[in-house]
């Protein structure tokens, strides 16, 4: 890479300014020197920081740590002018050494006012060999994408590797060990390997994936197998109960059969034994009536033995009365009716006063006395008592001759229902009862018919059985048809999983070989580095008797330098030997890149900012003579101090200068200004 | 693909870490040879900043 031209506008004390330090044939794998001399505070040092803010933002002594973050980047005198500044620096780097890339412009602009600052634009520019140019810019949302490229050509970790600041030198490489160890993967497109690792290892995991994705096929046969299975189970129970079935079926047939051949023997004999029945029935109620017919005779008999004075007087009483109405005057009781009484008197214990008659007692004896002599004295007591008596038997006589009345009845009923069961009987005369062949006729039958309804019902019950078999069986035989067509899909995502299973192998060799790959090229420019620094060493042998040593731990380098001249390993190393350290790293790391990159890694462009002020005057012009030798092919912009340049270019080849600037600052104005001065 | 963008150190690198993995993991000739061709592939892609997974699976899958 090497800068083409740099433009200013109103950055510090340029107001505009551009520098062309190539001429437009520029000479490539020559060092193209470029030199900017000046007095103090000329404006070399603002050159140099802004390169490093054009490319990242920031002024390249902030970038690199040794100097603090100063705003007052805006030019005094247009402030003065304007109320703010519009600050923009443009690079124009050319890139020989890329097979399509031609050149690239960068260019940011920043407007300043009073105490703010707002980033304007970012823009960039590129040129191919080949294609059309293409043009990005933040305004249109692409400062990402530049800032991309840019860390790509000229990554920020290693600025230390371009650009370098004798004046303000501190050692950066070590304390800046792991941006540096991000830079060299980036600058060495480890970085792309680093990625392409995560990529496939995220492609790995895919492949690992589908494969298990596609693993069912085994699931699914062994799914297939057992639902074959319950097929076979479903349909031997199938044919165990048809079997069943057509048992049942041929023992509800042969049991209708019994039952065909017994059915009019049975109906007989069924008639039979219903007027068997029929007749027992007449039996059982002849003889219920027999004895209500005996229950109502008894009472018959007792009802006349007891009334039957009554009754049998009760005419001979009526007319009695009568009579004794009529012979009241003469006091004379007819004899019947005298005896009558009495004897009722005595049968019914009641005295002729209606009170109790005890038996034996003195009224008892005197009743029957009265009875058999009759006097005239129980005459006239019977008479005073008797028309009450006889009013009550007569009273009476006509109830108990219903009671009596309703008993024949009844009587006379029950013997002439007797007579219709005696009338039926005799109808059934001829019946005998059932021997024993015909029970068992009846037997037989009734065996046949539960035989023929329960084995009807089992029939049913395998009917029902079958049904749900068969509905089973339609299931299973669904499910296994749609099983059959999975594991037909499935046998062909078995080939792709297989496949799968071996991309995912090839992924896992080739990410693990990239995975130590990475390392190792990263171990190897890293040692190539040290190799080639220590080689630079050797060769400045008469100005420095330094080695290094890099090591790499914890993700972070560390450079460490050891003085072979003294035998004390923390020996200080002077100001001047630490501007040969950079000066020597940026040549190690310049010509390591150059070897080793491989082909597009650009080359960058080295800066120097007064890199030999604190060598002495050998040690400058052996410097200055190695520059050559060091940045074979490298762009090199050094600024130095008044008095320095004819030193240094008189030390150098003359063909080896591209441009010499000098840069004079007016302390009126604040402006600087450049002159080219012919080489 | 322009094998040749990639460099000797590269290629020797690739050659060492091949043959470590050849005799760590007891791999054939013929295998090997697969896996360094599509090492060097991938590797290229990433120099060109073509690493999109579509690239790498063509890589992974080409020769199946």
């Amino acid at each position: 890479m090497y800068i083409k031209r740099l433009k200013l506008e109103n950055y510090r004390c340029y107001r505009e300014e551009e520098f062309q330090f190539l001429p437009n044939e520029y000479k490539k794998n020559y060092n193209n020197l470029s030199l900017i001399e000046g007095l103090e505070k000329s404006g070399k040092t603002t050159i140099f920081n802004a390169i490093g803010w054009c490319l990242y933002g920031e002024e390249t002594s902030v970038i690199l740590g040794e100097a603090p973050q100063d705003l007052e980047i805006p030019n005094v005198n247009t402030l003065k002018e304007n109320s703010n500044a519009r600050v923009s620096v443009e690079l124009e780097i050319f890139t020989p050494e890329h097979s399509e890339m031609d050149r690239i412009i960068i260019k940011r602009s920043e407007i300043f006012g009073k105490g703010y600052s707002k980033e304007m634009e970012l823009e960039c520019h590129i040129y191919y060999k080949f294609n059309e140019p293409k043009y990005f810019s933040s305004s249109r949302n692409e400062g990402d994408y530049i800032k991309k490229i840019i860390d790509t050509i000229l990554p920020q970790e290693l600025v230390e590797f371009y650009m370098f600041n004798g004046e303000y030198l501190k050692r950066t490489y070590q304390t800046k060990g792991k941006e540096i160890e991000e830079g060299i993967r980036k600058q060495f497109k480890i970085g792309a390997i680093s990625n392409l690792v995560r990529k496939l290892s995220d492609i790995s995991t895919e492949y690992q994936k589908k494969a298990a994705k596609g693993s069912s096929y085994e699931s699914l046969s062994n799914q297939i197998e057992n639902i074959k299975y319950k097929i076979q189970n479903i349909e031997d129970s199938i044919n165990k109960k048809t079997n069943e079935k057509k048992f049942y079926e041929n023992e509800v047939e042969k049991a209708q059969q019994k039952k065909e051949e017994l059915k009019e023997k049975y109906g007989e004999l069924k008639e039979k034994q219903k007027k068997l029945q029929e007749m027992e029935k007449l039996n059982q109620n002849k003889k219920e009536y027999e004895n209500k017919l005996k229950e109502e005779m008894k009472r018959l008999h007792e009802s006349i033995i007891k009334y039957s004075y009554i009754l049998i007087s009760k005419d001979t009483l009526k007319r009695s009365i009568d009579d004794i109405e009529k012979f009241s005057g003469g006091n004379k009781i007819p004899p019947d009716i005298k005896e009558s009484f009495l004897d009722y008197l005595l049968n019914q214990h009641i005295c002729i006063c209606g009170r109790e008659l005890v038996q034996g007692s003195e009224e008892y004896e005197r009743l029957e006395k009265l009875k058999l002599t009759g006097k005239e004295d129980a005459e006239k007591e019977i008479l005073m008592y008797i028309n009450p008596q006889l009013s009550v038997l007569i009273k009476s006589a006509p109830k108990i001759e219903k009671d009596i009345k309703n008993l024949k009845e009844n009587i006379g009923k029950f013997y002439q229902e007797i007579e219709n069961i005696k009338i039926k009987l005799d109808e059934l005369s001829d019946l005998n009862s059932l021997n024993e062949k015909e029970k068992k006729i009846i037997d037989d039958y009734h065996k046949a018919d539960s035989d023929y309804i329960n084995f009807k019902q089992l029939v049913e019950e395998k009917n029902k059985e079958l049904q749900n078999l068969n509905w089973d069986l339609k299931k299973e035989k669904e499910q296994l048809e749609l099983n059959l067509q999975k594991l037909e899909k499935e046998t062909r995502n078995e080939s792709e999983r297989k496949k799968m299973v071996e991309y995912g192998k090839m992924a896992d060799i080739l990410l693990n070989a990239l995975d130590s790959l990475k390392d190792k090229l990263f171990e190897y420019f890293v040692k190539e580095l040290e190799t080639k620094a220590n080689q630079i060493f050797k060769s400045m042998e008469k100005i420095s008797s330094l080695s290094l040593n890099i090591k790499y731990s914890g993700g972070a380098l560390s450079f460490n330098y050891e003085d072979k001249s003294t035998i004390d390993d923390k020996a200080y190393i002077s100001e001047g030997q630490n501007q040969i350290i950079g000066i020597c790293l940026m040549a190690a790391f310049t010509q390591v890149l150059k070897e080793l990159g491989g082909n597009n890694v650009l080359i960058p462009f080295i800066i120097m900012d007064h890199p030999f002020s604190n060598l002495s005057v050998e040690g400058k012009k052996i410097m200055a003579k190695n520059l050559g030798e060091l940045f074979k092919g490298s762009q090199i912009i050094m600024m130095v101090p008044e008095g320095e340049m004819d030193l240094i270019a008189h030390s150098t080849e003359t063909s080896n200068i591209s441009s010499i600037f000098k840069v004079n600052y007016d302390d009126y104005s604040k402006i600087s200004k450049k002159e080219a001065l012919n080489k | 693909m322009q094998k040749d963008e990639i460099s000797d150190i590269y290629l020797k690198l690739i050659k060492e870490t091949i043959d470590e993995i050849k005799n760590k993991k007891g791999l054939n000739d013929e295998f090997t040879k697969i896996i360094e061709e599509k090492l060097k592939n991938l590797i290229q892609l990433a120099m060109l900043s073509k690493l999109d997974d579509k690239n790498i699976k063509r890589v992974i899958e080409e020769g199946d």
